[in-house]
């Protein structure tokens, strides 16, 4: 059994090597270096319309306040630094906003469901381009 | 003859010499060739689709890292891009022809096939894979013809390696039950008819 199966992958493997590789038509590579070329003068740099430094700067900022807020959660920093904060008292009260339970799940779920969108868009793109 | 490494060549296109992806071409279009046509079976077809393939294999340079051997990524390329041609025509042609092939078999079969001319009998050789169906027909020639071991060819196809080698064993069942008849039409033919 053993053998024989041997002897299978022998003749199979001679006579496949034998047989040798298919070739395309004699002006397929030139047709192809056209189509290359054409792909690569098509190619257009993707440049982010905002530049990753901004990006840096707005995180740096957003994870600032959020820090400030923490650390000073009722005066804010301003008193701190010496600054006089009732002249930018507003003459009114600002109403407080209240979410309900529900509103918050809601949020919660739609924004996880934009966060998968790059990613499952990424998916499709690897797997059908 | 040129001996810079395939690596080599993918940098310099990555650095925007798209000439030196015409190397790669020469390295590998007979044998992207070779597989699409296997799978997809007609000639106009296979070059359609293994132009697709350079030109995504160009396309995705940047995203190849190098973990694989890059004949094995575009293999997977061509493999896959030959399967999707293969299902939008739905041109499956199952070949159920699985015979029990014994000793004398397989020993009949050689020496007939020694006496026949050699360009016969590659065109009967080819015939026959051609016959196969469209993954077993990849298979068997990534196997065979290009030496790849069943790992690789699993990397491949996205097969499991029991997949593959059960696969490469119906191909090989199949492939002599098809030589058989070509080159044994006799004894085939005589075989178990009714009188």
């Amino acid at each position: 059994m053993e053998e024989q199966f041997k002897k299978k992958d022998q003749i199979l493997k001679k006579l496949i090597v034998e047989a040798g590789s298919e070739t395309p038509s004699p002006d397929f590579k030139s047709r192809l270096m056209a189509a290359v070329q054409q792909k690569a003068d098509q190619k257009v740099m993707y440049k982010p319309l905002i530049s990753i430094k901004i990006w840096i700067g707005v995180a740096a900022v957003f994870i600032g306040i959020v820090v400030i807020s923490f650390l000073f959660p009722s005066t804010g920093i301003l008193p701190e630094l010496g600054v006089d904060m009732s002249q930018f008292q507003p003459g009114f009260s600002l109403p407080k906003p209240e979410f309900s339970k529900t509103f918050v799940y809601g949020i919660i779920f739609m924004s996880l469901f934009l966060f998968q969108i790059p990613f499952l868009k990424k998916l499709v793109e690897t797997r059908y381009d | 003859m040129n001996r810079h490494t395939d690596q080599h060549y993918i940098q310099k296109t990555l650095n925007g010499d798209t000439n030196a992806f015409s190397v790669l071409i020469d390295r590998y279009q007979n044998l992207v060739y070779t597989v699409v046509l296997r799978v997809v079976k007609v000639k106009e077809e296979a070059e359609e689709v293994a132009q697709d393939t350079f030109l995504k294999a160009f396309e995705s340079l940047s995203g190849y890292r190098g973990e694989s051997k890059f004949s094995t990524w575009i293999y997977s390329i061509a493999y896959r891009k030959a399967l999707d041609r293969v299902r939008k025509n739905s041109r499956m042609k199952p070949v159920e022809l699985v015979e029990d092939i014994t000793e004398k078999n397989v020993e009949d079969i050689d020496n007939a096939l020694h006496f026949l001319e050699l360009q016969e009998r590659n065109h009967t050789i080819r015939k026959c894979i051609e016959q196969l169906p469209e993954k077993e027909a990849a298979i068997i020639t990534f196997y065979y013809f290009d030496d790849l071991s069943v790992r690789e060819i699993s990397a491949i196809t996205e097969l499991t390696e029991d997949n593959i080698k059960v696969k490469l064993h119906r191909s090989r069942k199949k492939l002599f039950s098809l030589l058989k008849q070509f080159v044994l039409p006799e004894i085939s033919n005589s075989n178990g008819r009714a009188i």
